[in-house]
C-alpha cells in the first residue's frame, strides 16, 4: 500500500507523533537523536541505526559489588514505542543480518520488538556507497516497516509490515495514492537495479575453497596499512562483536555489553597470554574472511550492506573493494 | 538429552560447597558448587565436554569445563588460577555464592560412541572434562570396549583426581598409564611425554575412538601416532579453547574460521579441525 506526504507537512507529522512514540530522526551528518525540530536527511549518517538494537552500553545485570552477591536482572525495555526515521534501507538490510544470529538474543529482540524503522530512499548513492554490489535493494527496504521516497512534491510511502500499516492507518497527513504514482515507484526502483547490478564477486566467494583463502598470499600487503584502529567496525551497520565487562562504581555494580572490534590484539588473547590471532595480518584476514566468506557459506548472503563507512573513514586509506576484488579473483 | 543454554546470559548462583587444592602448586582448584535454586539444579543436565561460564559479579566471567559426570550430585570445576576472574575465584572462601551459566557447547557425542573401544589421552590440566567422561564411561562400562587411559603430568605433584587415580589404578575393566616427564623422588610409574608413552601403549584404532586434551605441543606429536595406530581422523576426538564472551555463538571472539567452540564445539574431529585455518 503506498501513501503520500507533503513535503511541508513531514515536520508537523513528526510532531504529532511524538506526542505518542519516542522519535528519532537523524538530527546530524553524525547521527540520530531524538526528533526535536531538527533535521538531517541530506546524505546518510555517520553512525547508522545499529546503535538502537546494540547499543554502546547494553546492561545485562545489576549486583551489589561485594563478594557472593546475588545477580539481578535487569531488563531494558523501551518505556513507549520507538519509530526511527530517516533509516537508510542498506542499514535496515544490515539489521536482518545481524538478526540472522542475534534472532533468539533477548536484548536485541526487545529492542526490535518495540521499535518501527522507517526507511529513507537516498536521492544518489554516495561516492563510497557499493550496496546493490553487496545484493542490497534498496527499493525493497528489508528490515523497514515503511520506506519513503522523496519526490519533487514530498514523499511517496511503501508500507512493508503490519506494523507500518499499523502506525499509518490513522495518519491524517497521509493520504492514499493511486496506481500512477504507486508505478512511479516501480519504475524508480527498475531504474535503479538496471543501473545498479549485483557483482559477480559474491558467485566466485561462494565457491572459492575456504583455506585456499586464507591461505593467499595478499592478505599481507593488503593489510600493511591496517592500524587496527576498528573504526571500520564500530561504524560498521553489520559488524555485531561485543564485550562483557563488570563495571564497579562504589558498592553497585553492573555487567555490560559493549561494541568491540576484532582488529584489537586483546579480542583473541587467552588468560595464558596465547593468541591465536596474534599478528594484525591475521586479524585483519578473519574480518574479511568472516564478512566474505564464513558467513557468506553459511547465511548466503555476505555480512557487508555496501554502505561504504569504512572506506569513508578508514584512516589508513584501505578500501574495502581491494579486498573483495583480491578475494573473488584469487 | 541436553537442555538448551538460557540466552539471557543471567548465571544461575551457586554455592561453593567445598574446594579442594589439587596439585602441589596450588594453582589448581576444584570447585564443588550446588545451584541455590531448586528448579534449575533439577533441571541442569550436562554431556561429559561441555563447559560453563562461571562467574565472580564485579570480576567477570570464565568459560571452565565441566569436571563433573552427569550422574555426580554437585557441579564441580577445577580450575588453573591464571587471569582476573580464575583468581578472585581462587580466593574465595566456601560458602560463597558465585554465578553459573550453563550447559553450553556440544559436548562428547558418547552415545555414538557405544561398542567401541574408547581410548582417553590428557595432558596436564586438561584432564578435567575427561575425568568427566571417564566416570561417565565407568558408570555404563557395559556399553562400551576396552577403555584406555593415559594421563601425563609434568611431575606427580600435578597430577590432578589423586585419590581418584589410586582408586581407577586398582580397576580390571580399565588400562589407565600414569606417566610424569622426568624421574622424580617416589614416582615408580611410568616416565616419558604423553606422545612416547601413547606409541608404547600402542592403542589400535580398529573400531576405537580417542579423545585427546591437552596443551598443543601435547597434541601436535601425539595424533601423528594415533595416526599410525590407525585411528581415522574422525575418530579423533579433540576439545578447543579460545577467549569467549557469550558462549551462545553471538560474540564472536571465538571463531576458528566459520567454526564457534562456543556452540559448534568445544569437541571437535581431527576430520573437521583440518578443514579449518590453524586459529586455535
Amino acid at each position: 500500500m503506498f501513501y503520500f506526504l507533503p513535503r511541508e507537512a513531514l515536520k508537523n507529522w513528526l510532531s504529532e507523533i511524538s506526542k505518542v512514540h519516542e522519535v528519532f530522526v537523524p538530527v546530524s551528518p553524525s547521527g540520530f537523536g531524538p526528533y526535536e525540530g531538527k533535521l538531517y536527511l541530506e546524505k546518510k549518517t555517520k553512525l547508522s541505526a545499529k546503535e538502537f538494537f546494540l547499543p554502546w552500553r547494553e546492561v545485562i545485570l545489576k549486583f551489589e559489588a561485594r563478594p557472593g552477591a546475588l545477580p539481578s536482572p535487569v531488563f531494558f525495555e523501551p518505556v513507549k514505542e520507538r519509530i526511527i526515521f530517516g533509516v537508510r534501507p542498506c542499514d535496515a538490510k544490515g539489521l536482518t543480518l545481524i538478526e540472522k544470529v542475534f534472532g533468539e538474543d533477548p536484548f536485541f529482540q526487545k529492542r526490535r520488538e518495540k521499535t518501527i524503522l522507517l526507511g529513507l530512499l537516498c536521492k544518489e548513492p554516495g561516492r563510497e556507497c557499493f550496496g546493490w554490489a553487496m545484493g542490497v535493494n534498496p527499493f525493497a527496504g528489508e528490515g523497514l516497516d515503511a520506506l519513503f521516497l522523496e519526490q519533487a512534491e514530498g514523499y511517496l510511502v511503501k508500507l512493508l509490515s503490519p506494523k507500518g500499516e499499523k502506525l499509518f492507518k490513522d495518519q491524517e497527513a497521509f493520504e492514499k495514492v493511486g496506481e500512477e504514482a504507486q508505478n512511479s515507484f516501480k519504475k524508480a526502483e527498475k531504474e535503479f537495479l538496471e543501473k545498479h547490478p549485483k557483482a559477480p564477486a559474491l558467485e566466485k566467494l561462494k565457491e572459492a575453497d575456504l583455506l585456499k583463502l586464507y591461505e593467499a598470499d595478499f592478505w599481507e600487503g593488503l593489510a600493511l596499512p591496517c592500524l587496527n584502529c576498528g573504526i571500520c567496525t564500530f561504524l560498521c551497520p553489520t559488524c555485531y562483536c561485543f564485550d562483557v565487562q563488570d563495571e564497579v562504581v562504589g558498592l553497585e555494580g553492573e555487567r555490560v555489553r559493549l561494541p568491540e572490534a576484532c582488529m584489537f590484539e586483546l579480542y583473541s588473547r587467552h588468560a595464558s597470554g596465547h593468541n591465536p590471532r596474534r599478528s594484525p595480518v591475521a586479524r585483519f584476514r578473519n574480518r574479511f574472511m568472516h564478512k566474505f566468506k564464513y558467513f557468506l557459506d553459511e547465511y548466503g548472503e555476505p555480512l557487508c550492506v555496501g554502505c561504504g563507512r569504512c572506506n569513508e573513514e578508514c584512516p589508513a586509506g584501505i578500501n574495502l573493494w581491494e579486498v573483495i576484488r583480491a578475494m573473488s579473483t584469487l | 538429552m541436553v537442555a538448551a543454554p538460557k540466552k539471557d546470559m543471567i548465571p544461575y548462583p551457586a554455592r561453593i560447597e567445598r574446594t579442594v587444592v589439587e596439585t602441589e602448586d596450588g594453582l589448581l582448584k576444584s570447585f564443588y558448587l550446588r545451584l541455590l535454586d531448586e528448579e534449575a539444579s533439577r533441571e541442569f543436565s550436562h554431556r561429559p565436554g561441555q563447559f560453563a561460564m562461571l562467574s565472580v559479579l564485579g570480576k567477570g566471567e570464565c568459560p571452565i569445563g565441566i569436571a563433573s559426570a552427569p550422574s555426580e550430585k554437585l557441579l564441580m570445576f577445577t580450575v588453573f588460577r591464571t587471569g582476573l576472574v580464575t583468581d578472585a575465584l581462587h580466593r574465595l572462601p566456601e560458602g560463597t555464592i558465585i554465578g553459573l551459566r550453563g550447559p553450553l557447547g556440544n559436548g562428547y557425542p558418547l552415545e555414538k560412541f557405544k561398542g567401541k573401544n574408547v581410548v582417553l589421552i590428557a595432558g596436564g590440566f586438561a584432564v578435567t572434562t575427561l575425568r568427566a567422561t571417564l566416570v561417565y564411561l565407568l558408570e555404563h562400562r557395559a556399553d562400551y570396549g576396552e577403555i584406555t587411559m593415559i594421563y601425563g603430568a609434568r611431575n606427580p605433584g600435578l597430577l590432578l583426581y589423586k585419590p581418584e587415580l589410586e582408586a581407577w589404578k586398582k580397576r580390571d575393566d580399565l588400562k589407565l598409564y600414569l606417566t610424569i616427564d622426568r624421574e622424580a623422588p617416589g614416582w615408580d610409574g611410568l616416565v616419558g611425554f604423553v606422545p612416547q608413552i601413547t606409541e608404547q601403549v600402542a592403542p589400535s584404532g580398529e573400531n576405537a575412538v580417542a579423545l585427546v586434551c591437552g596443551p598443543p605441543i601435547m597434541i601436535k606429536f601425539t595424533l601423528p601416532v594415533l595416526e599410525k595406530c590407525g585411528f581415522k581422523p574422525e575418530d579423533i576426538y579433540l576439545s578447543l579453547e579460545n577467549r569467549m564472551r557469550c558462549g551462545l555463538g553471538l560474540c564472536h571472539h571465538c571463531n576458528v574460521g566459520p567454526f564457534l567452540v562456543c556452540k559448534d564445539g568445544p569437541v571437535i574431529t581431527l576430520a573437521e579441525l583440518k578443514k579449518l585455518p590453524p586459529e586455535y
